[in-house]
């Protein structure tokens, strides 16, 4: 590893010199999955768009837990450092057909195939290969195929960042309306005093939602949050001179998106980043 | 050669290559879609009626000068203004065609399949979009694109996105295809189909480009923004231009209009 010394060394490095290996990538994803719409979504709340199709293409549902990388299919596209480097987030950009948040993570971990009718454990297990100490980890609850139609709630039993097990994360809502649709994505809060997540080994629903369907788990780092004010505005954020300072970006990382919407339409989104290795 | 330092960088933006002047006006914009200035603009270019590669000699292209040999071009940044906020987002246009109807229900491929690519050859990171030149009707329904991938896979097929009715059948609406499972970027289209008749032919066609630079502007009423790699309000980091690149603007705007007026500033090094 080498640091990015001063602004003239970044400058150097993104324009090619110094091993600095610019990569600079736009995306879009549309609001259908599969080509079908994508659901409407909840004001204020995150859906997922790894199912959204666009380029790079839609993500598949999970089956097995896995530690996805940047070949996962549905992965944006991000090429790791070479020559012992690292990578660093210089730019990202998006704009949308509605106002919203996007959120750029790094899928640490899913698992699919979970059930909305399940009220006993239900394993997660895996082994992150990123961020292993966890610290500044999240996890979400992915919803594949719709489950019931009935609340209830969803706690996870896990790992925290200092080595901890057999913490068990607050209980949030799961099933009835606004929390059952594909694409939700509903975060999980950690235990008092806990600040990451380094293996998740289960999650357990208090009730039937009634219906299967089917929902995973994702584990993920947030490397960037890029505000969209309204439909059309330009979302831009410039880590060289604004903060947080220059995201690092891990090798393998699977590069993903979360939106966090204004209102209740799915968004098509175009956007960018920039990448430097130093 | 790259940029070495930030006093090389700042003597690359008091004395650049070359400060391209952009003017692209009234173009009738949907907030929050593509739209694509390559007839909306000053000096605009042609609905193609054959495939085409065009270059930076095509009319309606930027018209750039090329890096000298050994040489390499990039965008530092511009300063410009418009009308409203939104997106400009400079794009290298690598192959279109038009010619194409909103009625034909078939496969069509009214000239296609698209001209090979000249740049960005192996299709990685090229999108495909639809631009429509005269309008098309007023019926919503899907469209669909078999094309050939980054790894000179053909017979992908894109998953359907809504074309057709309203915001999908204006002039000058760049509708973005999604790609097959797998995929990252497009070679060529070989054919194009539309799922049911919109009701009016109109014209449009394919459109291979890459996005490079975005000047991100804040400030509507023509009011003067600036965008560069370490002041802001860009997206594309230093972004390289590939000889006889075919430069276009597409715009992602807040309200129903969009208009640029401004310059790039170019630099080879």
């Amino acid at each position: 590893m080498t640091a990015l010394t001063d602004i003239s060394d970044l400058i150097n490095r993104s324009t090619g010199g110094n091993n600095g290996t610019p990569q600079n990538v736009f995306w879009h994803k549309q609001p259908r999955s599969a080509g079908a719409a994508a659901p409407a979504l909840i004001a204020g709340k995150a859906a997922s768009l790894w199912q959204y199709d666009g380029q790079p293409s839609a993500g598949a549902t999970p089956t097995t837990v896995a530690a996805p990388t940047n070949t996962t299919t549905g992965a944006l596209p991000f090429t790791s450092a070479a020559g012992g480097r690292e990578s660093w987030m210089t730019q990202a950009w998006a704009t949308a057909l509605t106002g919203g948040t996007l959120i750029l993570y790094d899928r640490l971990l899913h698992i699919g195939g979970l059930s909305g009718t399940v009220t006993t454990a239900q394993t997660v297990g895996g082994t992150i290969t990123r961020n292993t100490g966890g610290k500044g980890n999240f996890a979400f609850a992915e919803i594949y195929t719709q489950i019931g139609t009935t609340a209830t709630t969803i706690a996870m039993s896990y790992t925290d960042q200092d080595g901890n097990s057999g913490n068990t994360s607050p209980g949030v809502v799961f099933g009835g309306t606004n929390f059952r649709e594909a694409t939700r994505a509903i975060l999980l809060p950690l235990a008092a005093n806990d600040s990451g997540i380094q293996s998740i080994q289960s999650v357990t629903l208090a009730a039937s939602t009634t219906t299967a369907g089917n929902f995973g788990i994702v584990m993920g780092r947030i490397l960037a949050y890029v505000g969209v004010g309204q439909a059309g505005a330009a979302g831009w954020r410039d880590y060289i001179t604004g903060l947080p300072s220059i995201p690092k970006i891990d090798d393998g990382s699977c590069l993903s998106l979360l939106w966090m919407s204004i209102g209740t339409t799915a968004p098509e989104i175009l956007g960018g980043f920039s990448i430097v290795e130093a | 050669m790259a940029i070495a330092t930030l006093a090389d960088y700042k003597t690359a933006l008091t004395s650049p290559r070359e400060i391209v002047p952009v003017n692209s006006s009234g173009l009738t914009a949907i907030a929050g879609r593509l739209n694509d200035f390559w007839v909306a603009q000053s000096i605009p270019g042609t609905a193609p009626t054959t495939a085409v590669a065009p270059t930076r000699a095509t009319v309606g292209a930027i018209g750039q000068i090329n890096a000298a040999s050994g040489k390499q071009l990039s965008i530092l940044g511009g300063y410009f203004s418009s009308n409203t906020q939104g997106n400009y987002i400079v794009c290298d246009r690598l192959s279109h065609q038009g010619g194409l109807s909103g009625t034909v229900t078939t496969p069509q491929t009214t000239n296609l399949p698209t001209a090979a690519l000249t740049r960005y050859t192996s299709g990685n990171g090229v999108m495909l979009g639809i631009t429509i030149y005269t309008q098309i009707g007023t019926t919503g329904t899907t469209i669909t694109a078999t094309y050939t991938n980054q790894s000179g896979v053909g017979s992908r097929v894109t998953p359907v996105v809504v074309f057709g009715g309203t915001g999908f059948r204006e002039a000058n609406r760049l509708l973005l295809l999604p790609l097959q499972s797998g995929d990252s970027g497009v070679q060529s289209v070989q054919s194009v189909t539309v799922a049911g008749t919109t009701g009016t032919a109109g014209n449009f066609g394919v459109t291979l480009f890459k996005p490079l630079y975005v000047l991100c502007n804040d400030q509507a009423n023509n009011v003067l923004s600036s965008a560069g790699f370490i002041s802001g309000q860009s997206a594309g980091g230093v972004a390289k231009i590939e000889d006889d690149a075919c430069l276009f603007f597409a715009n992602i705007s807040q309200t129903t209009t969009a208009s640029i007026t401004g310059s790039l500033i170019l630099q080879e090094n």
